[in-house]
């Protein structure tokens, strides 16, 4: 018994001096700081950049020479534990989120306005539509893109040449739309009656976003001008749903979920499925944003195709799209704020910039460094890719919305908007009802969180009596004063239309 | 001619016998028999309709180990240490705790021995969201000794290795006594000695139930270094998923351990699934 | 009672000093959370107002949580799913009694040689059968597969029982992330393995099944319902005459009958059944009177109105279940001639991608793994364990495998069913966090979220931990009612 005893555990306490050597911390020589992101082979890439920017840009940090002052490492947990580890203290120094302002809000993120001077980072180096995705909702700083997407429709030109469809123009209204789908099935599918060709993917995986953005046009959105309450169950909302179910199963332009399951091709590489029709020219159009290049360019020079994009088809007068954004933050119980800073520098600066508008992974955070850049506008090596890198940044510049987001509402849960969406479309209600049991279930959501913070209960109050004023005002066809707005959509629309006011004392 | 009927009879029933057992393992290995295919195609074959390899790819298992991200030897080797020191605590705790259930007379023991048994019902959910803050507090997050320390003891296994030590010959105690041996000989020198199958299979359960386990090590560890298999592979799946044919390779290695282990033990966990069922 | 003398302490001190690691590990992964669990169920703690960062204070919110819960629509959604995917216990049960049944044959019986020359039969058998399909230039896939039955078929009758045993084992035994990935990969529906070949025979199938008029589709629905009837007639009948002669109380009578009724009464709220739906109505009423006419005539041999319990529960639950089937397969059928005449044809499910068919895909991997599993383990021991007397009486009455079945062996291991039963429900209601989170997220649309999973999300996405607690808590009051039965009707069932 002994030798067998004192056998195993010698052999175990070997074994942890072992793993314990090996750990990342004991490989290197240089402070680390985490960097809790996505398992992207990118990320690996321009943690490496980052070395070199550092060591380029700031030598004076290094201690000794040769010696790097400081590394990155990828945190890649894929749990969904990431908010309890941030609020347990054991967060990565940077956090990846795709909205800040609720992280801010629970005081797990760092305000950055201090350092973003100093680090030419701040919110004027990025793109003016996103910039509610990265402060907190008074207009504090608390994030940095790493990269930047608005998605479009694309049109793979060699699908349209062949079958003799006409390129639409670039603001498609969606009466274009509907006939331009239905040539384009009729003419595709002409010889092939079993062989099924369709002008997009499935509508359950663009369709929330584009009734968003078809509400939008129309002069609404999906909460009202002081976020305090979802007001999704408008006609204007209803009526692209319903577009779409009619583009499903009576003019056939999409695919339904049947099509797609029967739909028997191999997937290979990133952006599954969709993509691979696309390329085979089993979908005429697919809406996605630069980052797809990542995988065309992956293929042979001679099955390149020519692209063209146009933006998401919509009626109303009030032309968006909607921006999204990978969101850098720094964890707030960091034990090395002056060396996380950096990074921000790093990703507002022109090596990762020219990284991401060579990889192609998204548009750069800074568009300076794009804007006017034939190297970014015109790559020289696809020619074919023509007009998606200057339409992208055109309609991030100039069109861009943040997707919608209230503090009374952690969107940390289900997204009720596809699941409304999802019911609709598989039968299981109807559009009207789909669309109500969202609106009640958001709306709960928020009397649920208001009800279990006091905080936020105050802050609640002093906005319901402004929306109160605001629906008066719009009743008696006054104009709005600005500082009275939160949503970020109403800022823009009612400024569009006129409607905004100097700011004036909160009721 | 009677007896050779029945002999005949008999054959024949056998021989349907084969073929209804055949039938149906081989449609439980069928989903075996696709990984191990699938992970030695090239990814373009992998929608195809017939199941073999234009080519054996043999260097997917090699590619595997080489992905960026996917740190698959430094996951393994985790996994199997994590698994060790597990086991090797937990048989160490049970025993002695089985010992003093099984071997030791002192009042009130069988109370607590039911009371301990009962928490065997309690489900880890309950006890999940605490236990968690309760590292934090300790400091373990994403520490081994955060995976280990928590699973080094269990009801079941004392349960299992009482039931067997319980059937050891009482005369064995009583002439260890007589040679004037401490409890602590008597446990180390004469009773542990003799359970050596319950130890076996108590190894083989607790290791594989270790190696296996995915809540806890989901929650505790965040550095990629410190992943056990089963969120190795799950991180895996969710970043790099569409790679099937190597994502194949990674599960079948991630098994083979497993039915290493249990080719050459299946007899101990037979008998020890059945000591443990018994009587519950 | 409790007078400790000097040596009594000693005793237990020497005892103590043994449990002492595990003690301390009780207490501190344990007991202590056990009961910060219990208080955080009746607090508001949610970490994003509670955390090292914000510092409001937790408040004591009563059965607050527990009453939230019990209006929340998601709790009974996920209820729902829960018990859903419990349907398949009783599958897993049977396979894995079915497996044991089959495995639990003496392969040597008869003579050393017999033996031989059956090896013999079949090494030679699998020879030629390969032989003429590489002559018949038979696919790969044919190949493959006949080649692996083959190589099974001979292992297995060289190695008998053992080798079966181990191949059953082997689902269950890697049962984990990695067979989780590996079922995901095969309900893949664009390029897994299962749709590649179901939806061929689906097309095959499509112009049969085209030819069925809608009229004949409504023929083989009414021979189906009526199975439906004439098992619910027997079960009734069975449920009916164990009251009467005795081994049933009055109160397990009505449940069972009740449980029985349950899939009559859903006939009707069925759309396309039409008559079928009052033809179920007119067999609960029927059920009903019956019951009735029992109770006014009354019994001869009386017993306590909760015996039998057990029997009521498990039996008809099985039976109702059964019933569930046949219904399923009748909607099935009358929508068949539609769906075959349609432009798709049948087009294979998309499983995990499908609301509706998602459970159903976890439900038919967890048949796979348990069929083999522990429970095949411990019918084995409990089949060695009946005595071979009973049968051989049972063959001098001339009794069918059937009868020697239902009269020998199903009541010598009907202890080890409870125990499984009891055992798998226990699991059942805790489970589906594993499947859930490597396998589909909780989706879609929340169809294969269980409470385990539901759980998780609440204190481990949105950080809710008051409630999570609370949800938890309440899985543990079901956990404990299984247990309080199992003590309660386990003994009695046993004796039965």
């Amino acid at each position: 018994m002994n030798k067998l005893f004192f056998g195993i555990l010698a052999v175990l306490v070997a074994a942890s001096i072992y793993t314990y050597l090996s750990e990342p911390e004991q490989q290197t020589a240089y402070p680390l700081i985490y960097w809790k992101s996505d398992p992207n082979p990118q990320r690996y890439e321009q943690i490496e950049l980052f070395d070199k920017w550092l060591a380029k840009t700031h030598p004076e940090l290094q201690t000794t020479p040769g010696v790097p002052a400081f590394g990155v490492k990828l945190d890649t947990a894929s749990n969904q534990s990431t908010l309890i580890q941030a609020v347990s203290g054991v967060g990565g120094d940077l956090l990846d989120f795709s909205v800040v302002p609720v992280f801010y809000a629970m005081g797990i993120i760092r305000d950055l306005t201090p350092y973003a001077k100093e680090g030419h980072f701040g919110l004027d180096t990025t793109y003016p539509g996103i910039a509610g995705l990265l402060s907190s909702y008074d207009g504090k700083q608390a994030g940095y893109p790493c990269n930047v997407a608005v998605s479009n429709f694309w049109i793979n030109r060699k699908t349209f040449e062949k079958y003799g469809v006409k390129l639409p123009k670039e603001e498609i209204t969606l009466e274009e739309f509907e006939q331009l789908g239905k040539e384009f099935v009729r003419k595709a599918n002409a010889n092939n009656p079993d062989k099924k060709i369709f002008l997009c993917p499935a509508a359950s995986g663009f369709g929330p976003m584009f009734n968003l953005i078809n509400a939008r046009s129309q002069g609404m959105d999906v909460f009202n001008e002081t976020l305090t309450k979802s007001t999704v169950n408008d006609p204007r909302y209803i009526a692209p749903m319903k577009l779409l179910y009619k583009w499903t199963y009576t003019d056939k332009i999409l695919p339904t979920a049947a099509d797609v399951a029967s739909q028997n091709i191999e997937t290979g590489g990133y952006g599954g499925a969709t993509f691979t029709h696309f390329i085979q020219g089993t979908y005429g159009i697919i809406v996605t944003g630069r980052y797809a290049l990542i995988r065309f360019r992956e293929l042979p020079k001679e099955q390149q195709m020519p692209l063209y994009c146009v933006q998401y088809p919509q009626s109303g007068k009030f032309r968006n799209m909607v921006g999204t954004a990978r969101i850098t933050s720094m964890y707030a119980a960091t034990k090395d704020p002056n060396r996380t800073k950096y990074f921000f520098e790093f990703l507002a600066s022109k090596d990762y910039n020219d990284h991401i508008i060579h990889g192609v992974d998204g548009l750069p955070p800074n568009p300076k460094f794009a804007i006017n850049n034939p190297e970014f506008l015109k790559p020289s090596n696809y020619p074919n890719e023509g007009n998606v890198h200057a339409n992208e940044l055109k309609w991030a510049m100039n069109l861009a919305l943040p997707a919608p987001q209230t503090p009374y509402y952690s969107s940390t849960g289900r997204d009720w908007y596809i699941y409304a969406l999802d019911k609709y479309l598989n039968d299981r209600a109807t559009a009207e009802e789909a669309v109500k049991e969202a609106e009640d279930r958001i709306n709960l959501a928020i009397r649920q969180t208001i009800q279990e913070n006091p905080k936020l209960a105050r802050q609640y109050a002093e906005d319901t009596a402004i929306q109160k004023k605001i629906d008066q005002y719009k009743a008696d066809g006054r104009k709005i004063p600005a500082n009275w707005i939160r949503n970020p959509y109403y800022l823009k629309y009612y400024q569009s239309k006129g409607m905004l006011a100097e700011p004036e004392r909160k009721p | 001619m009677a007896k050779e009927l029945t002999m005949f009879n008999r054959g024949v029933k056998l021989v349907v016998l084969h073929v209804v057992l055949a039938l149906v393992a081989t449609s439980l290995v069928l989903p075996f028999t696709w990984m191990i295919l699938a992970s030695l195609k090239r990814l373009d074959e992998i929608g195809l309709d017939s199941w073999l390899p234009q080519a054996f790819q043999w260097s997917n298992y090699r590619e595997v180990f080489t992905m960026k991200g996917i740190m698959f030897g430094r996951w393994y080797w985790n996994s199997i240490f994590v698994a060790f020191w597990v086991t090797f605590l937990q048989v160490f705790t049970s025993s002695l705790a089985a010992f003093s259930f099984a071997r030791l007379k002192w009042k009130g023991r069988d109370t607590v021995f039911l009371m301990y048994l009962a928490t065997m019902m309690l489900p880890g959910l309950v006890m999940m969201i605490p236990n968690y803050q309760n590292m934090i507090y300790l400091g373990l997050v994403d520490t081994y000794a955060g995976l280990i320390l928590p699973a080094a003891f269990s009801a079941f296994g004392t349960f299992l290795m009482r039931q067997f030590m319980m059937n050891i010959p009482h005369s064995l105690d009583e002439a260890a006594e007589i040679d004037g041996a401490s409890k602590w000989q008597l446990y180390w020198t004469v009773i542990l000695p003799l359970s050596r199958p319950a130890l076996v299979t108590l190894t083989i359960f607790t290791f594989i139930g270790n190696y296996n386990s995915m809540f806890w090590p989901l929650v505790m560890m965040k550095t990629p270094e410190r992943y056990t298999l089963p969120i190795g592979m799950m991180a895996f799946d969710s970043s790099q998923g569409q790679q099937t044919n190597l994502l194949m390779a990674a599960v079948a290695m991630s098994v083979i351990p497993m039915i290493i282990l249990f080719i050459f033990m299946q007899k101990q966990l037979v008998k020890g699934i059945m000591l443990g069922g018994v009587k519950g | 009672m409790l007078t400790w003398k000097k040596n009594d302490v000693k005793q237990a001190t020497v005892g103590i000093l043994f449990l002492l690691p595990n003690i301390l590990g009780f207490l501190v992964f344990t007991a202590i959370p056990l009961v910060i669990s219990l208080f955080m169920a009746f607090t508001d703690w949610n970490l994003e107002m509670h955390n090292m960062f914000q510092n409001a204070t937790v408040k004591s919110v009563g059965f607050g949580n527990f009453v939230k819960l019990f209006t929340d629509p998601d709790f009974f959604t996920y209820l729902g799913n829960t018990l859903f995917l419990m349907i398949g216990i009783p599958f897993g049960v049977a396979g894995s009694l079915a497996a044991a049944m089959l495995l639990n044959h003496d392969f040597k019986a008869g003579s050393k040689k017999l033996y031989g020359i059956i090896i013999l039969t079949i090494v030679m058998t699998v020879c030629c059968m390969m032989l003429v399909l590489v002559g018949m230039a038979a696919t790969a896939m044919t190949l493959l597969v006949c080649g692996i039955a083959g190589a099974v078929i001979v292992g297995g009758s060289v190695g008998g029982q053992t080798v079966y045993r181990t191949l059953f084992y082997f689902p269950s035994f890697t049962s984990g992330v990695a067979t989780y990935i590996l079922w995901k990969k095969l309900y893949s529906p664009e390029n897994g393995p299962i749709n590649n070949i179901l939806q061929p025979m689906l097309d095959w199938f499509t112009p049969i099944a085209a030819r069925l008029s809608p009229k004949g589709a409504t023929g083989i629905a009414g021979v189906l319902l009526v199975l439906m009837g004439l098992g619910y007639a027997v079960a009734m009948f069975r449920r009916c005459r164990r009251w009467y002669f005795g081994e049933c109380g009055t109160t397990s009578v009505i449940i069972g009958a009740v449980l029985l009724m349950i899939p009559l009464l859903c006939a009707q709220l069925w759309s396309g059944l039409g008559w079928g739906g009052a033809f179920g109505f007119f067999f609960a009423a029927a059920g009903v009177i019956a019951l009735a006419a029992l109770f006014f005539f009354g019994r001869d041999y009386k017993c306590v109105t909760d015996y039998g319990m057990a029997d009521a529960i498990i039996i008809d639950g099985i039976i109702m279940i059964g019933l569930f089937i046949l219904l399923g397969m009748t909607n099935v059928v009358l929508s068949m001639p539609a769906q075959a005449t349609s432009a798709d044809g049948f087009v294979a499910p998309k499983w995990l991608a499908d609301y509706y068919w998602a459970k159903p895909s976890l439900m038919i991997m967890g048949f796979w793994g348990a069929i083999g599993s522990n429970n095949m383990l411990l019918y084995l021991a409990g089949l060695s364990g009946v005595s071979q007397e009973l049968y051989e009486a049972a063959d001098i009455d001339g009794a069918t495998p059937i009868q020697r079945f239902w009269n020998v062996t199903w009541p010598q291991l009907s202890n080890v069913t409870f125990f499984i039963l009891v055992m798998s429900i226990m699991g059942g209601l805790q489970g589906g966090f594993e499947m859930a989170r490597v396998m589909t997220n909780g989706g879609p649309a929340g169809s294969t979220t269980t409470l385990a999973y539901y759980i998780y999300t609440e204190g481990f996405g949105t950080g809710r931990l008051g409630y999570a607690s609370a949800v938890a808590w309440t899985l543990f009051a079901m956990v404990l009612c299984v247990t309080i039965f199992n003590w309660k009707f386990g003994n009695k069932y046993t004796n039965d």
